[in-house]
């Protein structure tokens, strides 16, 4: 077919500037990464390619060949150097504590000098799968799991792998709902982690403080989400426990957010609990506007969403969550212990939040049992 | 063929009332469908309609106002145009992002309306390009517009979410006022939808503005051309328009739309996500299906079809806040209330029924085309 | 030839698949001269060349070879749409040379602007009466129905306004394209008398496909015949006026003796 030659030439140009826009579209997924370099200044792109082979297959193999590569190196150092891969599903504030408390974690962990490459998937499941499965390409020597989402991408891959690279994970509140391992001792050979089980308690009792006539709470999630469909459980047991209802909505995208707190807020309902819900929380500003038009306080289950707009945010230490890991994942790499040494434990320290400001909005006062523990973020 | 065949098949088919069988007894089944759910549903119907308060018909109206643009560019592309573009789930999160970050940067929540629009026009000059020179179908070429966007959305918004609550919108100026005005009215229910109701009252004259746009866009001798490129292509060019240009600048003009409707959101609802905005082309259809059916017929002018999409859209959010507010309680089971999640597959369903009508009709006054030829 | 052709055909070839099976050489270096006024019809059998002829003239196929000239400017890698200022175009298929959707007012403003450009400027709303005129010219009563939907016309009636549309402001050259092959018996010969009016008043200069026979001699002042990609034969004047549709067959297979058969032209 002929059709308007002329045209087809004047627009070659284009064609190839689209491409051109195209493969920097492809190059850009490599954008997003991270690489940090944690104790040593490598060249953080460099040692990715370059030291991977021998030091790898001696990692993976950890019980013996890892102190090798310590004494290999003891000259003037006696650090083991091993890559890391840290998956996390999306930019939310819990869940980047988790990388903050890792990183820092491994910084001060003298016998590993780690090469950490992060990834946020930026919301999008779908990138996961080929996350975790570019970095067991890659040999990497540990992954670390953040969230549950992730947890379970993760797993899937490794054991599809079957070489038993260890995998650690964070902010998971129910490893075993999530399919990863059947009980604290029994699971993969190569996964450990901490079991991030937010008390529910913490904000019943809050809540109650507050407000001693509260019958009702209100809950928004995304039912796509295991974490939040086992919190919802939990609350709801607790609830039943206190002679309470809860109100729920569900959402499938943070912008039915509004529209979900109203449709909840008209209930009513004398609370609204936020789970660690990362689609509820990137769309929680649009909750924070009705908390504040109703005069209905937001209570977080986490220390962090007190920013996003919750009045009072009680949550699991998720900071530490990380160190622990790193904790985990020093002893792992430097060869003197393996994943399987570490049954999977519930952490329950906590981090109170509580903004004067949001309260203040949401028609509340800060109860001085919140102000004595937590820290005002305004 | 004997000579009896064509009196036999006039006694047992009266031809006039074959005529109209295609679209009326489409018309009647569905009609029929209809008025059986909304009797067995009527308690339910009326139990969510009482239960619904001032606060969920204003938040319905201001969303429906907010999404109305979005779906006058979805009824520009797929019924003016003729081009179905799945773009629209890409250029509503780039018109929140960029709104955001012009807010966020404290340039202007006013400008932010023009650039979002720019930024959606522009997606939609990609997809029509890559549907026209490079000759990619239609639903392909904006779907990997689409999967382009996310990056470059992700790229202009810095992060995957931003927060507007303490930065000046448009909205910002009259909320206080508003806020007070209405409380004195209807104290704390006054409190309550005040947000809604500064959305609305702004929106509404927003869409407006666009209407009397499009009403005098369509009027021009540019305009005439745009419908007739998306009525036959083949025609328009021997009538001496460029189709192509005509094709990527309505495809750009719809996704402006959309843009505009993504700015407007993130002003409203207080923050830009860059993951919203899935399933936006289907709420769109439903709305511009609703508007149809329940505003407008064809015939009309281009105008009022397109006040028929804005109130479609209107009634398509408050039908959603209803059925969120619907506590359908079936034998044997305690109770069960519709979720979001539910809602998508109702939607997806109405539109199929809906895109279905019209295809069954015709196939049906085919067939009975073909039985008067025999 | 004393003046410019309006059109003129400069050996023009197209081949379609080139280099591969299922190759066809649809036009073979065709020349062919149309002076200002002249109404040639073209005749020839299925496959003969003569719709990718006028899809070349129109711009919908450029040529592999050859040049393509109206009013003694080429034209010939022009697009469609650019060229389409100068030339009225018919279709066989009645539904593709109207808007269904829009009205038969708006399909008659969309053919004005047609040789003028359009720009962002308010329809004329003042045609009313002219549009009224031209349509009760087709004697169909559509002149009543300005504001019905195109769709809602019959072929006959759909093709006839087509035809009003392509004659619109006077085109350089006006193409029909078995323009009444569609159309019931009593329908074809009212668009096609309706034709025959309007070229003899506007003075058009028409290039007019036909498969039927009487047409090809009753019809125009010149008739040219196509087989495989060329021209056959052309004539005009005296010579035609004394042809009958048995003759212009005589002639058909005198060319080419391997076609026998009357039936492969009708």
């Amino acid at each position: 077919m002929s059709r308007s030659r002329a045209a087809g030439r004047r627009l070659f140009a284009s064609v190839l500037f689209l491409v051109l826009v195209a493969a920097a579209c492809g190059d850009s997924d490599d954008d997003a990464t991270t690489d940090t370099t944690v104790a040593e200044a490598t060249d953080s792109t460099e040692s990715e390619s370059t030291e991977a082979p021998d030091d790898t297959e001696a990692a993976t193999d950890t019980t013996e060949a890892a102190p090798e590569t310590t004494t290999a190196e003891g000259d003037d150092a006696t650090a083991a150097t091993a890559t890391i891969g840290i998956v996390n599903i999306a930019p939310v504030a819990a869940l980047e504590l988790v990388n903050d408390g890792f990183t820092d974690g491994m910084g001060e962990c003298a016998a590993v000098d780690a090469t950490l490459d992060y990834r946020n998937a930026e919301g999008d499941g779908s990138q996961l799968a080929p996350i975790v499965a570019e970095f067991l390409d890659s040999d990497v020597d540990l992954i670390l799991a953040i969230s549950t989402p992730v947890l379970q991408a993760t797993v899937a891959a490794n054991e599809a792998d079957g070489r038993g690279t260890p995998v650690l994970f964070g902010a998971v509140t129910d490893p075993f709902a999530a399919g990863a391992a059947a009980g604290p001792d029994d699971k993969p050979d190569w996964l450990a982690g901490w079991q991030a089980d937010a008390p529910v308690v913490g904000m019943f009792d809050i809540a109650a403080e507050i407000n001693p006539e509260a019958t009702t709470i209100g809950v928004a999630y995304d039912p796509s989400l295991v974490n939040s469909v086992v919190a919802l459980a939990k609350r709801e047991a607790e609830a039943e426990a206190r002679g309470w209802t809860v109100e729920t909505a569900t959402i499938g995208d943070s912008s039915e957010v509004g529209t979900a707190a109203n449709s909840l807020a008209t209930r009513d309902i004398d609370f609204f609990f936020v789970p660690t819900d990362s689609i509820l929380v990137n769309g929680l500003a649009g909750m924070a506007q009705v908390a504040d038009d109703f005069d209905i306080p937001m209570i977080a289950q986490d220390s962090g969403i007190t920013q996003a707009g919750a009045a009072i945010g009680t949550g699991l230490d998720y900071y530490g969550d990380g160190r622990r890991n790193a904790d985990y994942a020093c002893q792992i790499l430097s060869g003197q212990a393996t994943p399987a040494d570490f049954p999977i434990q519930q952490f329950s320290e906590e981090l109170v939040a509580y903004s004067t400001t949001n309260a203040a909005a949401q028609g509340i006062e800060i109860p001085a049992t919140v102000a004595e523990v937590g820290t005002d973020i305004g | 063929m004997t000579t009896e065949s064509p009196p036999a098949a006039a006694t047992v088919r009266p031809p006039p009332a074959e005529e109209r069988d295609g679209s009326s007894i489409g018309r009647i089944v569905v009609g029929a469908f209809l008025l059986l759910l909304v009797v067995a549903l009527v308690p339910t119907l009326w139990g969510a309609v009482s239960s619904m308060g001032a606060p969920q018909w204003t938040e319905a109206l201001a969303i429906g106002l907010i999404f109305a643009p979005a779906a006058m560019g979805i009824y520009l592309t797929f019924r003016v145009l003729d081009f179905p573009d799945l773009t629209v789930d890409g250029s509503f999160p780039a018109g929140g992002a960029i709104a955001a970050v012009l807010i966020t940067n404290d340039v202007s929540a006013w400008l932010a309306l023009p650039a979002a629009m720019l930024l959606g026009a522009l997606l939609g000059v990609v997809t029509g390009c890559l549907h026209i020179y490079l000759r990619i179908n239609s639903l392909l070429a904006s779907i990997i517009t689409l999967t382009a966007a996310f990056t470059v959305n992700l790229r202009i918004q810095g992060s995957a979410n931003i927060s507007l609550l303490n930065s000046d919108r448009i909205f910002t100026p009259w909320t206080e006022p508003i806020r007070d005005q209405l409380e004195s009215w209807f104290g704390s229910t006054g409190v309550q939808i005040h947000r809604a109701v500064t959305t609305a009252s702004m929106t509404v004259l927003i869409v407006v503005a666009v209407l009397l746009v499009l009403r005098w866009f369509f009027a021009t001798e540019v305009g005439l051309g745009m419908r007739a490129t998306g009525a036959n292509r083949e025609m328009s060019q021997s009538q001496a328009i460029d189709t192509s240009r005509y094709l990527i600048g309505g495809v750009a003009l719809s996704n402006s739309l959309v843009g505009l409707t993504g700015a407007l959101f993130v002003q409203h609802a207080g923050f830009a996500d860059i993951n919203s905005g899935a399933g936006l082309i289907v709420s769109g259809l439903a709305a511009v299906i609703i508007g149809e059916v329940l505003f407008g017929s064809k015939a009309r002018s281009m105008l009022a079809r397109f006040v028929a999409v804005a109130l479609g859209m209107i009634a398509y959010r408050a039908a959603i806040a209803l059925a969120l507010n619907a506590d359908l309680r079936f034998p044997g089971t305690d109770g069960f209330r519709l979720e979001a999640s539910d809602i998508k597959f109702a939607t997806a369903a109405v539109v199929v029924v809906m895109l279905a009508i019209p295809r069954v009709s015709e196939t049906r006054k085919e067939r009975a085309r073909r039985r008067a030829r025999a | 030839m004393s003046a410019t052709p309006k059109l003129s055909v400069q050996g023009c070839s197209l081949t379609f698949n080139a280099g591969q099976h299922n190759e066809v050489t649809a036009l073979d270096s065709v020349d062919l001269d149309v002076a200002t006024g002249e109404h040639v019809v073209i005749v020839g059998s299925n496959g003969a060349g003569k719709s990718t002829l006028l899809n070349l003239v129109c711009g919908r196929y450029l040529p592999d070879t050859g040049r393509i000239l109206i009013d003694g400017q080429a034209v010939t890698n022009q697009p469609e749409h650019v060229r389409a200022r100068r030339i009225g175009r018919v279709f066989q298929d009645p539904l593709a040379g109207t808007a269904g959707p829009m009205t038969i007012e708006e399909n008659l403003a969309l053919a004005e602007r047609r040789s003028h450009g359009r720009r962002f400027r308010r329809i004329r709303r003042d045609q009313t009466e002219q549009h009224r005129e031209d349509l009760s010219r087709l004697g169909l009563g559509l002149e009543d129905r300005l504001s019905n939907q195109v769709a809602s016309l019959s072929g006959g009636q759909r093709q006839a306004l087509a035809l009003l549309m392509a004659s619109v402001s006077k085109p350089d050259l006006l193409v029909l394209d078995e323009h009444t092959a569609a159309l019931d018996p009593g329908a074809a010969e009212r668009v096609l008398r309706l034709t025959n009016e309007l070229v003899a008043e506007e003075q058009l200069t028409a290039l007019m496909i036909t498969h039927n026979m009487d047409h090809a001699v009753d019809t125009g002042d010149r008739t040219v015949m196509m087989h495989r990609g060329t021209v056959l034969f052309d004539v005009a004047g005296e010579e035609r006026a004394q042809m009958s549709v048995t003759d212009l067959v005589e002639r058909f297979r005198s060319f080419r003796a391997t076609v026998s058969d009357r039936s492969t032209l009708a």
